[in-house]
């Protein structure tokens, strides 16, 4: 009996997804599974959708929730124009550099971007490798260090690609639905950022 | 107590800036931030997606099966991302909980509840499940053999589930036919490695970014496939902008250049002639720059065959004698016999004995090599002139001649600077080419020619695609032809070595080890191999000429597929059966990094549903075979005997009804490991479904209640795997070592690990191989002593010479590949990744910010392409090659700008199967397939 409510528990998992494919037996065919939705032996039932991104300028798109406590925030507004970012073209920190955001009703860039975490490295002449840095922290009983260096107001250079974190959003529907929870410190925290605060938090795993 | 909001907000922000400090501060202010991360448990741990290896801190949240992930931050203690990641690894929060993960075993079924090829699925128990598996796995024993039973293995395997998988595979089964997806994603390298050094893996490590002068990006997007290291490149980049020098070589434009002092668009498979071309430069033009007293004491010069065609199907094969490949198909697929010498690779291929027009008479691809003198290999440079180079590598018709000419002369020049030190990375660019292995040799010629290699801040740097691709693929060996630490299976003395150490007897293990992973397709195709599972990624998603591989597994009655997974993938789609896979932080893993860097984790949550882990669904296989099952005579296919074993195996003290579970995961060392969650500081407080089973009761693989283990599971095979390699260069440290670090660099040898490899400055190896007064050793075992001969082959008359410690310069040719453009299929197809996806996307796909923004894979084409074709941005267009065609959406303005002739695909979509259009050739001598160029047309939908 307990065997069969299991399988019978899967035949809904399996059903809830597969919404219309399901039969009384709670099978599914091959195309309900996957994101592709279609014989896989050919392209001609493929429905491929047109999306598009938002056209709103920045300063008029309203901004996006976090998608949990300290997350990247996301592009809520049109880049056209503004990428590529390029080693002597940077559009996003002419609005994004916290001396000009308030003024022009974007987010400022945080003060984890103003903290080198890395040390500055040299190898001196008998070979050794040394690091320089402010340590700050010696997780575990030592064996790492944590670097925080202000940089004194300046971007540190390795946050430079802003892409590579914050990503502009289609109004593609997500083939899928996502179960994941965001936990926010507080409500603020669904708007911005206070990992220079909270960075260290639980750095010490073993106990 | 009694703290507002405000005063708390302080609080927390206090405690941890005090902390950060040192200083102390009133207790109770430091109880009331605990209290609220008290809810919240951070732990440590390395990144699901690329080579990269970023160390990331995951809170996690709940009791029991409530106990989700809520947020992740970049670890601020891992050295190689310092606290920072990329938008994929932010979103590691999110991957596990996409909305249809899988819950329960699939069976394809008719309406009597029978295993039906054309069936639909249906949810069965772990034990029909099993049942199913072990019945079809008799039956390909016993129709061809072990070489009939395969698995897809990963790169993205924990290095436990790789070890356990290959132990199953090579001692349980004796079949080597256990080859990852890691194959398509690192095995030139290997070669490379193998060829060069004798040894695999990198000399060096991720600090050269910091300490170089000079970052030459050969073919490789970093920026958005390895973009934390990017990061730390263009932290180096923006600090000293005149002082340090950026190169991006290119076949299309991309985010990698944005940041580039220069940027060489070259035409696809020639950056071989970019290679020579720097090399002659140094040999010809610049002698004074060669550091001869460096080349003569650790360096020889050697060449090996050209005629090695380009690991297509070779005539004769079953699948060709069937008909199974049509005419167009065969076109191509003929060049793998013979092939004319054409005007492009002509005068490259002159010093070894081939001209324009000749017809090359092609042997299936050999490692053969042997020694040449410096004087030919000086020979097989002098080809490469400014003009031939430039004239063939220019991939952008659009450029000014001299322009890219002047681009290659200060190339070579920042190459050849005395005191300027330089990076090389390369990955899938060179990688994915069907000279794969030569292009990787072809760049330590050139950093050993100047003796920038092994050093801090100079050498080439051959990154890799997968986080595990190093740790778990090449380190424990799970291809067809390793074992553990660098031992091969063909070689007696390395199968000695494993089998003592899997207290197995000796000659169970399979000295023939040829399936690599495309072969394991085209043995499903040629009807042999039987049963086939896939582990831990999307083997038909991810490999080439799918068409073939999609239609072979669903039409061959007697084949049986399964494929476990996270999610329900193409993989899926076309299995027999689809099982569950606990995915990457509901269980305990480690992973190994491009710069031997291993790191590891606990289990952060239970599973969902009833998944449990890849290593738990091998040691379950393991129960359902004795010694008596797998251990007798067998024949293999080429007609070699595998010796019945089963005597030696009752002398041993084993019994005939002895099960692999006792032999190889349940035996007495692995008992040792004891099941502690109370006095084990490191098991403390943590789940692990394995070892002690979980408050799901998932009905396991014998229709009971898995109660789990009882012994700890993953340190024993963490420690078994280590055993391998320690004291012979790939030493890792204990088990518990790594729980409280970020990762170590092996070999970690009392207690340090390794920066840089070779040099007798920071690898104890070099002395202990070497002598005292060595600077470097180039120790690898592998190769060490060869013939000796010409750039036309070897004489063996003049017998052979050793090379003990030293590293190996490579005569190497441009050769074209098999399949380039021409009149009908007019565009050099490039595919690849993009930041936001990971591989098949079956992860990333699924996580609403990644998924919303790329939903789809883009054909990015020049816009003087697209009006050629009659085509504009947001059309769709068929992209059709002589292997299949589909559609994509054209983009004239995307991040990726390519020449006028040449589009780029990514891979991830599964509505956008390229793999259908690519072309499965691959390096004759690595079999990783070239997905990088193939020909086709481009017509409006």
């Amino acid at each position: 009996m307990k065997k069969m409510s299991k399988i019978a528990l899967g035949v809904i998992t399996v059903g809830v997804f597969v919404v219309g494919c399901a039969t009384t037996n709670g099978s599914v065919s091959d195309a309900s599974l996957s994101l592709r939705k279609s014989n896989v032996q050919t392209e001609s039932g493929v429905k491929l959708n047109q999306v598009s991104y938002t056209k709103a300028a920045p300063g008029e798109a309203k901004k996006i929730e976090r998608s949990y406590d300290n997350a990247p925030p996301l592009i809520p507004h049109s880049v056209e124009g503004l990428v590529p970012i390029t080693r002597n073209n940077n559009s996003c920190l002419g609005c994004h550099m916290p001396e000009v955001a308030p003024s022009v009703h974007a987010t400022a860039i945080p003060k984890s971007h103003f903290t080198n975490f890395r040390p500055t490295e040299i190898v001196a002449k008998n070979g050794k490798l040394i690091k320089k840095g402010k340590v700050v922290a010696r997780p575990n009983g030592g064996a790492n260090e944590v670097f925080a260096t202000p940089t004194h107001g300046k971007l540190y250079a390795g946050r430079f690609n802003c892409t590579q974190c914050h990503v502009v959003q289609s109004n593609a529907k997500p083939l899928v639905g996502n179960t994941f929870q965001p936990d926010y410190m507080n409500k603020k925290q669904m708007n911005r950022s206070n990992l220079v605060n909270t960075y260290d938090q639980g750095i010490n795993t073993v106990k | 107590m009694s703290l507002s909001r405000r005063d708390f907000l302080k609080s927390t922000a206090a405690a941890s800036a005090a902390a950060a400090v040192g200083i102390s501060i009133p207790a109770e202010v430091q109880a009331a931030a605990d209290a609220t991360q008290d809810k919240w448990r951070w732990d440590k741990a390395a990144c699901r997606f690329c080579g990269t290896g970023c160390g990331i801190m995951l809170a996690t949240k709940g009791e029991g099966k409530n106990r989700k992930i809520v947020a992740v931050k970049g670890d601020p203690a891992a050295p190689v991302n310092r606290g920072l990641n990329c938008i994929k690894g932010y979103f590691n929060a999110k991957i596990m909980y996409g909305a249809d993960r899988l819950t329960t075993p699939l069976l394809r079924m008719n309406d009597k509840g029978e295993f039906d090829k054309h069936g639909r699925f249906a949810p069965v128990s772990w034990k029909r499940a099993y049942d199913e598996m072990e019945k079809h796995i008799r039956y390909a024993l016993k129709k061809n053999g072990p070489e009939a039973v395969a698995v897809f293995g990963s790169g993205q395997y924990t290095i436990m589930e790789g070890y356990a998988a290959q132990k199953m595979m090579k001692a349980g089964f004796r079949s080597n036919a256990i080859d990852p997806n890691a194959r398509h994603c690192m095995a030139s390298a290997v070669v490379g490695f193998y060829q060069t050094f004798g040894i695999d893996e990198p000399s060096g490590c991720y600090d050269d970014i910091e300490l170089t002068d000079t970052i030459i990006a050969w073919g490789s997007n970093m920026a958005e496939m390895h973009p934390i290291l990017w990061s730390r490149c263009t932290d180096r980049k923006l600090s000293d902008p005149n002082r340090v020098k950026v190169v991006s070589i290119q076949t299309y434009t991309n985010r990698t250049c944005d940041l580039a002092d220069d940027t060489i668009i070259f035409r696809p498979q020639t950056d071989m002639l970019l290679w020579n071309f720097v090399a002659r430069e140094i040999v010809y033009n610049h002698p004074e720059a060669i550091d001869w007293d460096f080349i003569k004491k650790h360096i020889v010069f050697t060449a090996g065959p050209v005629n090695i065609g380009y690991g297509m199907r070779r005539a004769g094969e079953p699948s060709l004698k069937a008909g199974r490949y049509d005419a167009k198909e065969m076109q191509i697929i003929k060049k793998e016999m013979s092939k004319k010498v054409s005007s492009l690779e002509g005068p490259a291929l002159e010093p070894f004995g081939y001209k324009e027009g000749d017809v090359m008479k092609n042997t299936a691809g050999t490692l053969k090599h042997w020694h040449i003198s410096f004087e030919e290999y000086k020979k097989s440079l002098e080809p490469y002139t400014l003009d031939y180079v430039a004239k063939v590598s220019k991939g952008d018709p659009d450029e000014p001649m001299d322009g890219y000419k002047a681009k290659l002369k200060r190339l070579a020049a920042l190459y050849v600077e005395k005191g300027r030190k330089v990076v090389s990375f390369w990955t899938m660019g060179m990688n994915q080419h069907t000279r794969g292995s030569w292009v990787n040799t072809q760049s330590y010629n050139v950093h050993f020619l100047l003796n920038k290699q092994a050093k801090p801040g100079n050498g080439a740097y051959s990154l890799t695609g997968q986080p595990s691709a190093c740790g778990t693929a090449r380190e424990v060996g799970t291809f067809c032809h390793r074992l553990p630490a660098d031992l091969m299976v063909k070689v007696k003395k390395h199968r000695v070595i494993a089998e003592k150490r899997w207290h197995i007897p000796e000659n169970t293990l399979n000295p023939v080890g040829n399936q690599h992973i495309i072969k394991i397709h085209r043995d499903i195709e040629d009807r042999f191999i039987k049963f086939a599972w896939v582990n831990v990624c999307n083997a038909y998603q991810d490999s080439a000429s799918a068409k073939h591989w999609l239609k072979a597994a669903r039409e061959i009655e007697d084949f049986f597929l399964v494929t476990s997974d996270g999610y329900p993938g193409i993989s899926a789609m076309v299995s027999d059966l689809v099982l569950p896979s606990a995915m990457i932080y509901e269980k305990w893993g480690a992973y190994g990094n491009a710069e031997r860097r291993s790191q590891h984790w606990r289990q952060q949550v239970l599973p969902v549903g009833d998944a449990m882990s890849d290593t738990w669904q091998w040691v379950e296989l393991s129960k359902r075979f004795t010694v008596d099952d797998l251990w007798g005579p067998y024949t293999l296919r080429n007609g070699k005997k595998l010796a019945d074993v089963r005597g030696a195996a009752r002398a041993m003290g084993y019994t005939g009804d002895t099960t692999m579970f006792d032999v190889l995961f349940a035996n007495d060392r692995a008992k040792a490991f004891k099941a502690d969650r109370v006095n084990d500081p490191i098991q403390r407080g943590y789940d692990d479904s394995e070892v002690f089973g979980d408050e799901r009761n998932v009905v396991g693989s014998d229709g009971k209640v898995f109660k789990g283990y009882g012994f700890f599971l993953h340190k024993y095979l963490w420690e078994e795997y280590a055993d391998f390699g320690r004291g012979h260069g790939h030493d890792l440290a204990p088990f518990d070592v790594y729980q409280r670090v970020r990762g170590l660099r092996w070999p970690v040898v009392n207690g340090k690990e390794t920066l840089w490899r070779f040099n007798a400055e920071y690898d104890p190896y070099v002395k202990h191989f070497a002598g005292p007064d060595a600077e470097f050793a180039f120790y690898g075992p592998i190769a060490k002593n060869l013939f000796q001969g010409n750039l036309t082959g070897m004489d063996k008359s003049r017998g052979k010479k050793a090379l003990k410690n030293k590293a190996k310069i490579f005569a190497r040719p441009y050769m074209d590949p098999p399949e380039m453009p021409d009149s009908e299929y007019d565009t050099w197809l490039c595919t690849g990744r993009v930041l936001e996806h990971w591989h098949s996307g079956t992860m990333t796909m699924r996580v609403p910010e990644l998924f919303r923004a790329v939903p789809e894979a883009l054909c990015y084409m020049n816009p003087k392409t697209a009006q050629e074709k009659g085509l504009k941005r947001g059309d769709l267009a068929w992209v059709e090659s002589r292997r299949g065609k589909v559609r994509a959406r054209v983009e004239t303005r995307g991040r990726n700008r390519p020449p006028r002739g040449l589009v780029f695909i990514p891979w991830f979509d599964e509505k956008i199967l390229i793999n259908k259009v690519c072309l499965d050739a691959t390096c004759p001598m690595s079999k990783q397939t070239d997905y990088k160029k193939c020909a086709v047309k481009i017509y409006k939908v």
